[in-house]
């Protein structure tokens, strides 16, 4: 039984060996061993941090809706490809327009400049106290997306 | 060949392809899948990365351990630990309401969310399992067919 137990561990060490071999083989040094601290709040609040990665996913499901929490002229000069410009001074109106014309249980995702920016954690809660069930929230945005030479629109 | 050592054969087979499908696309998707793992709420948020990195090449060494027959033995116990893992993160998942996809073999918001159903199918998957485990007996695939 002991030998069985110590050829599991075996499996488990050279699985976390590999994993990490692997993932600092990746291109672009794969993720962080230590994950970024996510707002709290947001998490709390049941919005779904999303990566750059899923973001590409989900940019290929037509299901999901993208929503530019960047000011107008931002957004003007190019934009995650069919995203929908939501400024922030903009946002009650422009959701009460939403409401009319998107159902609520439509998929969402948003995102603003980058990382530090707040405009899309505040967009993501609006659209939550709308009434919004799935809002993903893509906490890297433009600065990350930009910077992986992905597809852009303008 | 005997029915015992078909039995041996062919949930080694459907667990071993089952490991090693499910390891696939989550070694392709590390971030997706972090994603997923963080809306289960069981572990600390710092270590979820090690862990969505971890997990699927575990999976992916047992899986092809169980398919060939070596150390078999321990690729089936800790394939059952780790079908006893899921099935309690889901089971969780569901009591609390958590609205997540399951992740199980595919990442990024395809596949259907955490549902009872999901529950049965790894109730199912766990029995198949438990039956392997407890013949299994370190003898390899090919020896099998003798």
């Amino acid at each position: 039984m002991k030998k069985h137990f110590l050829r599991a561990l075996a499996i488990l060490a050279a699985g976390l060996v590999g994993a990490v071999a692997l993932n600092a083989a990746r291109p672009a040094g794969g993720i962080h061993l230590v994950r970024p601290p996510t707002d709290e709040l947001v998490r709390q609040a049941g919005i779904v941090p999303v990566s750059l990665d899923t973001v590409k996913l989900l940019l290929a499901d037509k299901r999901f809706l993208f929503l530019d929490a960047r000011p107008a002229n931002a957004y003007r000069r190019g934009r995650i490809p069919g995203a929908t410009s939501f400024p922030e001074e903009e946002f009650q109106e422009r959701i009460r327009a939403f409401e009319d014309s998107v159902a609520f249980d439509r998929l969402l995702v948003t995102y603003c400049d980058g990382p530090e920016c707040q405009a899309s954690e505040m967009l993501s809660k609006e659209l939550q106290e709308a009434g919004y069930k799935s809002i993903h929230w893509f906490h890297g945005g433009w600065y990350e997306w930009s910077q992986a030479k992905e597809a852009i629109e303008k | 060949m005997k029915i015992r050592d078909l039995v041996l054969l062919v949930t080694r087979l459907f667990l071993g392809i089952l490991f090693v499908y499910a390891a696939l696309d989550k070694i392709r998707n590390p971030g997706p899948f972090s994603d997923l793992v963080v809306n289960y709420h069981l572990l600390p948020e710092p270590m979820v990365n090690v862990f969505a990195l971890w997990l699927p090449f575990a999976e992916l060494l047992a899986g092809a351990l169980l398919l060939l027959g070596i150390w078999s033995r321990a690729a089936s116990g800790l394939i059952t630990a780790m079908m006893v893992m899921f099935l309690v993160a889901i089971v969780q998942g569901v009591a609390r309401g958590i609205d997540t996809h399951c992740g199980c073999f595919t990442q990024g918001g395809q596949g259907s969310p955490i549902s009872v159903w999901t529950i049965l199918r790894d109730c199912s998957f766990l029995a198949v399992c438990v039956l392997n485990f407890r013949m299994e007996a370190d003898r390899p695939t090919w020896k099998l067919f003798r």
